[in-house]
């Protein structure tokens, strides 16, 4: 296993985490509802959307080094 | 997260709030890490989206038509999702990197801009301490792994033949196979989907 597989498998369960912990705290948030909060405004809304259509640009269409 | 209110104007347009600063600052910041890429369409297309945002007009109060625009929601879904297959088709059979791909994506990045651009209500809710939390908390993380990934590339141009580590060497060996491929293709544009159907009140 490589060091970007822990590193990224580490980022993704501290994500899950967070999300538990919080929820055990007894809030009654969720994924979607932070997402629902982040997205309602639109400066957030097309930041969060033009840095997800990158990565897959990056990934599937763009000029690599 | 919304930073500090700011003046509105008579017309009900409001200035940039500490929060909205923020959010430009990383698409600037992402902007010069891709002039450093010497990725100068990336770089462009972070710049202008940066300009768009910035220069838009902001609003604090609903204006007519408003509710209009929101009964369009649902037809603009139906558009989503038929667009959305197209392009997952179109996507499975395109060559990475070709020229084909770049327009297939390019038009999914025009056509998420266009759906996601119109205001939507103004007045979104306020942060409840706990979605505070939780959204600093994924900020904190998200941050890290793109200081991760800055590290490994400034690691990349300091030391070439030393190994790297980003994300792209994890990524790119799954994309190199169809399975692969079809996996990352379904999943992106997944939350892509996800992505666009949020915030709405």
């Amino acid at each position: 296993m490589t060091l970007s597989t822990i590193v990224f498998a580490a980022l993704a369960l501290l994500l899950l985490a967070v999300t538990f912990l919080e929820r055990r705290l007894g809030s009654a948030v969720t994924v979607t509802g932070l997402f629902d909060q982040l997205m309602a405004d639109r400066t957030r809304r097309i930041s969060v959307l033009v840095l997800w259509w990158w990565l897959g640009w990056h990934f599937l269409a763009g000029v690599t080094l | 997260m919304t930073g500090s209110h700011a003046a509105v104007s008579a017309s009900g347009s409001r200035r940039m709030r500490l929060g909205d600063t923020a959010w430009l600052g990383v698409l600037v910041i992402v902007a010069v890490v891709q002039l450093v890429r010497a990725q100068w369409l990336d770089a462009a297309v972070f710049f202008a989206v940066a300009s768009l945002v910035a220069f838009a007009p902001r609003r604090n109060q609903s204006q007519p038509g408003d509710e209009a625009r929101a009964a369009q929601w649902p037809l603009r879904r139906r558009l989503v999702a038929v667009l959305g297959v197209i392009f997952l088709l179109a996507a499975l059979v395109a060559p990475r990197h070709s020229l084909l791909m770049q327009l297939l994506i390019g038009a999914v990045g025009l056509a998420v801009l266009t759906l996601a651009w119109p205001q939507r209500t103004p007045d979104a809710p306020t942060w409840s301490p706990g979605l505070r939390r939780l959204g600093w908390a994924w900020g904190s993380v998200i941050v890290i792994g793109c200081l991760w990934e800055l590290g490994q590339f400034i690691a990349g141009l300091l030391h070439p033949d030393a190994p790297s580590f980003a994300l792209s060497d994890l990524v790119n060996p799954l994309l190199d196979h169809w399975p692969g491929l079809a996996g990352f293709v379904v999943a992106w544009g997944g939350v892509l989907a996800y992505l666009l159907r949020r915030g709405h009140s």
